[in-house]
């Protein structure tokens, strides 16, 4: 209670400069939290990627020839894929997608103007490994992909802009100049999960589709791991298979190249690079350094925020001295004190970057590559409250607000407990 | 006093040379950031060689014959001519169409190429005019807004691609070989190795960029004509469309069925280029915001410690601040010392960073340039040591206002002291 009133009455007398510390403290935070939570995006689990922990993605495999000439990403042919994925222990789910995901596709009703939609392609496990809410109709089985029917699931917004309602599993929507009939409609997609985001998704029955090359198809792939499994396991076996069809390559005068695949979300973003992990470990270096960086160049200048607003309390400080108060136990009320401050900051920090993330998000980072996205929705794509509001993200702007307040205030508080008693109570400002 | 305050400023060395080093720092990176965003702003200030305001697009396709939908015809391609045809003219006629063209690959905001070498037929010339080809009926002059670099009007301009005959553009790489794109004009030259067809370049005109953001480094573009009946490929349509007419279009083109198809050729898509220059720049657009942000965000920063340092000395030199009143110093003077001492930490950082940066200048704002995805070598050839001093000069004069700005509170509390108040205390 002590604390309160001691801040309460800081805040009366100085006003200014406590204002001043919070929002010093509100603006780290924020810048902090900010860089956490834009990174967290391709990671944090929310429906319907709630399993991305447990997700592996196989986008392609790398080849290098004899002459010095070398593939990289191929997408599989359905055989390779299978070969390579297929049977593994651990995985609980194995699907296939259309690689070129993502495309552009214009979708109307017969006679109808068209709509620019994002499509993707995907096999009937994709449902059993992504968690979408269905609002009317089912997923298509496997019966259904075995047979190639002209099916699709749509989303909710699209459901309304071609129907102006969301029950409309049965109804006929033409993709490009074929009709395919509508199966299931789900609830709209954050564009921002770029594994899930689409309004509309094609039944893929990849045995289907006319192989010309016996490695390079038109498949990736996508995994789901038994709960307890770890990626490491699975790469390993993965490897193996890798291995495996190695002599098959040699005989053409090509080397598979393994290249850490499957991915996890993390590692997604750098599947295209040689060696993933070393990129994924050295950009967490590099945050951990901006980390530090935007936490301790506010500390120090906090810091002698601090102590300017000690200064005045250097008489009060003299008088517990003279009546026995230790060292530390100042220290320890300095301290407290100030961290309700930084919480306080901390907090005011915490909410304005959500509302950054929610608002501005789209103004300040670009997930879609140097050409830009694909269309204005994902332009426009802000994070959902949900991807934001995340014990781990509380946990942590806690734990930030801890570490800059120790930096911030530990020196000035030891510096202030030192005063000597009589000296102290001769100065009254 | 100037002495004075030096003695005064040395006596807080330690502080003070924390101080100057955080100075230091923000202003070696905010030079950097600053010099990093002239060179990719620079591009926005060239001409863009179009004017994108009321342009808009629209995707033509065509039926394939194994769609339930497809209509049969004798010949595909003669009757995807005369239904794009029919659809075009009737566009043409739409009271809110200012202009309309057909093509291929000549919308603007698209960073796909048709990479093809032009040759001049009658030089033995080694030097080649590398360019993007972008197809197109003649209305392109007037849907695009396209200017001559001769003084021709867009009336000649449409005359030529009429002809037959090509234009070109202007072309800085071309430049750079020692070649003038303008002596093109009049020349009859070739593409690839095809000599057996022979093109004459009507006429030269300005560059057309394809991202606002992109300084005039790349290949050269050349219009190359298409015949509206008869074009020869499949196209699609650009648009200009009359001020204030937007919605009204958008709302004839969803409803009118007889307006998006013909047949088999189905018209679809259509988009503002304002859209697509939104997605094509939204890269560059994010990096100079950040660029931005991040410099703003350093100075807060600075300013915090600032004003934290200069309000914590106030108090100190409260009667030292007080004697001075009493000897006769007025308020203005008590500000003006705080301010200058501010001044002076700038200006010691100033020449600590100029000794250290200036030698290795290219090295260091070639780090900057780096962290840029979209810097070319010709922005980075534009940071020249004129454009690295005055970025240094314009750095040093915002952290100068922002130190004012922040000394301001500190300095303005100095100013309030009583002095009897104050030498009471003591």
């Amino acid at each position: 209670m002590n604390y309160f009133r001691q801040i309460y009455y800081e805040m009366k007398h100085q006003r200014m400069m406590t204002w001043v510390s919070i929002s010093g403290t509100a603006l780290a935070i924020f810048l902090v939290m900010a860089v956490i939570m834009a990174d967290r995006i391709n990671t944090v689990e929310v429906a319907p990627e709630s399993n991305r922990g447990r997700i592996l993605i196989c986008g392609g495999f790398n080849v290098d020839f004899e002459d010095g000439r070398s593939w990289s990403g191929m997408p599989y042919t359905f055989s390779f894929a299978k070969q390579l994925y297929e049977g593994i222990e651990g995985i609980d789910h194995i699907s296939f997608k259309l690689s070129r995901g993502g495309q552009k596709g214009w979708v109307h009703l017969k006679g109808g103007a068209t709509h620019n939609t994002t499509r993707i392609e995907v096999d009937n496990e994709f449902w059993n490994i992504y968690d979408f809410k269905f609002i009317d109709g089912r997923p298509y089985d496997a019966a259904e992909v075995a047979s190639n029917a002209k099916l699709v699931v749509i989303t909710q917004s699209l459901a309304r802009s071609l129907f102006g309602e969301d029950k409309v599993s049965g109804r006929e929507i033409y993709c490009g100049d074929f009709p395919y009939k509508v199966i299931g409609v789900v609830e709209d997609v954050n564009p921002l999960l770029s594994n899930t985001y689409a309004e509309v998704f094609k039944l893929y029955s990849p045995a289907f589709v006319r192989e010309n090359d016996r490695y390079i198809g038109d498949s990736e792939v996508i995994m789901l791991m038994s709960p307890g499994v770890t990626a490491e396991e699975i790469k390993s076996r993965v490897k193996e298979r890798f291995m495996k069809v190695q002599p098959q390559f040699a005989k053409e005068g090509m080397t598979l190249v393994y290249n850490q695949q499957p991915y996890t979300a993390a590692e997604q973003e750098f599947s295209s690079n040689f060696q993933p992990d070393r990129v994924l470990a050295s950009k967490k270096q590099r945050n951990l350094i901006m980390f530090a960086i935007l936490l301790l160049l506010p500390a120090i200048n906090l810091g002698s925020l601090t102590r300017g607003r000690l200064r005045h309390r250097v008489s009060e400080i003299g008088v517990r001295r003279a009546f026995g108060a230790t060292r530390s136990s100042i220290v320890r009320q300095i301290f407290g004190e100030n961290l309700i401050i930084t919480l306080l900051g901390g907090l005011i920090g915490l909410v304005v970057s959500f509302l950054f993330m929610k608002y501005l998000f789209h103004l300040f980072f670009n997930f879609s590559g140097i050409y830009g996205p694909g269309n204005l929705a994902i332009s426009h794509a802000t994070p959902d409250f949900s991807m934001l509001f995340t014990w781990d993200n509380f946990l942590l702007a806690f734990l930030f607000c801890f570490v800059l307040n120790t930096l911030s205030a530990t020196v000035p508080a030891w510096r202030a407990s030192g005063v000597e008693p009589a000296e102290a109570i001769s100065f009254s400002h | 006093m100037k002495r004075n305050l030096l003695t005064q400023m040395r006596n807080e060395w330690k502080e003070n040379a924390w101080l100057i080093i955080e100075l230091a720092v923000v202003l070696s990176i905010v030079w950097g950031l600053s010099t990093s965003l002239y060179a990719q702003l620079i591009g926005l200030s060239e001409p863009k060689g179009y004017d994108p305001d009321n342009v808009h697009s629209i995707a033509a396709f065509y039926v394939s014959s194994n769609s339930p939908d497809y209509i049969p015809v004798e010949n595909d391609w003669e009757a995807y001519y005369e239904d794009l045809y029919r659809l075009y003219a009737q566009l043409k006629e739409n009271v809110n169409v200012e202009a309309i063209a057909l093509h291929d690959n000549a919308e603007p905001y698209n960073m796909s190429k048709r990479n093809y070498v032009l040759t001049p037929a009658e030089e033995n010339d080694s030097i080649i005019y590398n360019a993007n080809v972008r197809f197109a009926t003649p209305d392109i002059i007037d849907v695009l807004g396209v200017k001559s670099l001769t003084g021709l009007s867009p009336e000649k301009l449409k005359e030529i691609l009429s002809k037959g005959e090509l234009l070109i553009t202007d072309s800085r790489a071309y430049q750079g070989l020692g070649k003038d794109p303008l002596l093109l004009k009049g020349k009859t030259v070739f593409f690839g190795n095809d000599s057996s067809r022979l093109f004459r370049v009507g006429d030269v005109v300005q560059q057309i960029k394809r991202n606002e953001y992109e300084i005039n480094t790349e290949d050269g573009n050349v219009f190359f004509p298409l015949n509206e009946h008869q074009p020869g490929m499949a196209c699609n349509i650009l648009l200009k469309l009359k001020p204030g007419t937007t919605d009204k279009f958008y709302e004839e083109f969803q409803n009118n069925k007889s307006l998006r198809s013909s047949r088999n050729v189905c018209l679809c898509d259509l988009t503002s280029l304002m859209v697509y220059k939104e997605l094509i720049q939204k890269d560059n657009d994010v990096n100079v915001r950040v660029y931005f942000s991040v410099t703003l965000i350093l100075l807060i920063t600075i300013f915090l410690g600032l004003l934290g340092s200069f309000w914590f000395r106030v108090q100190q030199r409260i009667s030292e601040i007080a004697i001075r009143k009493v000897c006769g110093a007025n308020r203005k003077q008590i500000f003006v010392r705080l301010i200058t001492e501010g001044l002076i930490l700038l200006f010691v950082s100033t020449i600590i960073v100029s000794a250290i940066i200036w030698p290795v200048a290219d090295k260091f704002m070639d780090m900057f340039i780096r962290m840029s995805n979209h810097l070319t070598f010709e922005g980075a050839r534009l940071i020249d040591d004129p454009v690295i001093l005055i970025m240094e000069i314009t750095s040093v004069i915002v952290i100068a206002i922002g130190i004012i700005i922040s000394l301001w509170y500190p300095a303005r509390k100095a100013m309030q002291i009583e002095p009897a108040e104050a030498i009471k205390a003591e």
